[in-house]
């Protein structure tokens, strides 16, 4: 229950805030700037910290994304990759 | 984009309703939490803790904690949920994801607005989340290991195309940079959780302090 409130209430506080804040060009550069450093933040610690599998899929998810462009494609490769480099070299 | 990407909620929910049975939660506690909380991070970290009797206030923090990144979302997305009634712009509000709103971002910068695709993309990712909990229960014994089959990596991928993917700007390089190492300091050596907001903040002033005209000489 209590959960829910928070979960849902983030997501509301967002808009309240910027509800009374105007946006200065500096303020949309902010937020700009952070809205890709939230997705940044999130999968440093787990490439950094992650097994050998996890570091394969993302460098090979990642190059996917930028040669091809798909998303689809790349998060496959991704999880190919990830099961396969477990499946040599863990067992 | 939308149907394969539920796809693989259904498979995360699956996870999930696999890693609640582990953990001792009653099978209609678990499916009514992913009807009404509906985040993968908060639900799995509500599984770590879940023990008799409840730490409440532990549960408290790291469910805000992770959704500060919410927090950080809504708030992007402002500009364009700022013309709906306030009623529709809560009601899209509570379908906001990681998934979706990063499509919906992606899209907001290539010109789209039209507010559908978080909304549609939302139910329908919460859709598959809900079905994928109720089979992950159903079956949980069969599934021990997802990561043997690379399905913890799925969230990590989808986030990493999602940055790669939005046109990266040239300029954005050094702000990126600040965030994943402030990240990292965050990460070891604060608690748990506050690594994502400080890496967030970390590139967004970062941003702001760059000179101007590095924004306006074309590396944009």
């Amino acid at each position: 229950m209590m959960m829910v409130a928070i979960g849902y209430g983030s997501r509301i506080l967002g808009l309240l805030i910027m509800a009374r804040i105007p946006l200065s060009p500096n303020i949309r550069l902010f937020i700009d700037a952070m809205s890709s450093s939230v997705l940044i933040a999130i999968i440093t610690p787990i490439i950094v910290h992650g097994d050998g599998g996890t570091r394969f899929a993302a460098l090979m998810a990642g190059a996917v994304a930028i040669i091809l462009k798909s998303p689809l494609a790349s998060i496959a490769v991704g999880i190919i990759c990830a099961a396969s480099w477990r499946w040599w070299f863990v067992t | 984009m939308m149907l394969p990407l539920a796809t693989f909620t259904v498979a995360f929910g699956l996870a999930f309703g696999v890693a609640a049975i582990h953990a001792g939660i009653t099978h209609w506690e678990a499916i009514l939490m992913s009807m009404f909380v509906f985040a993968a991070p908060s639900q799995f970290a509500a599984l770590e803790l879940w023990t008799t009797p409840l730490p409440l206030l532990a549960l408290a923090m790291t469910t805000m904690a992770i959704h500060t990144r919410h927090l950080l979302m809504s708030a992007s997305l402002y500009p364009w949920l700022k013309p709906l009634p306030l009623l529709q712009q809560f009601g899209v509000i509570f379908m906001l994801t990681d998934s979706n709103w990063a499509m919906a971002l992606g899209e907001y910068q290539r010109g789209e607005r039209n507010i559908g695709i978080l909304l549609g993309g939302g139910i329908a990712l919460w859709t598959a989340w809900v079905i994928g909990t109720g089979i992950g229960l159903a079956f949980g014994g069969g599934i021990h290991q997802p990561e043997r089959f690379g399905l913890d990596v799925i969230m990590l991928c989808f986030l990493l195309v999602i940055v790669i993917g939005g046109n990266p700007k040239l300029v954005m390089i050094l702000p990126w940079l600040a965030a994943a190492l402030s990240a990292l300091l965050a990460y070891w050596w604060l608690p748990p959780y506050l690594h994502v907001l400080v890496g967030a903040l970390t590139g967004g002033m970062v941003a702001i302090l760059l000179p101007k005209r590095w924004y306006k000489a074309g590396i944009l």
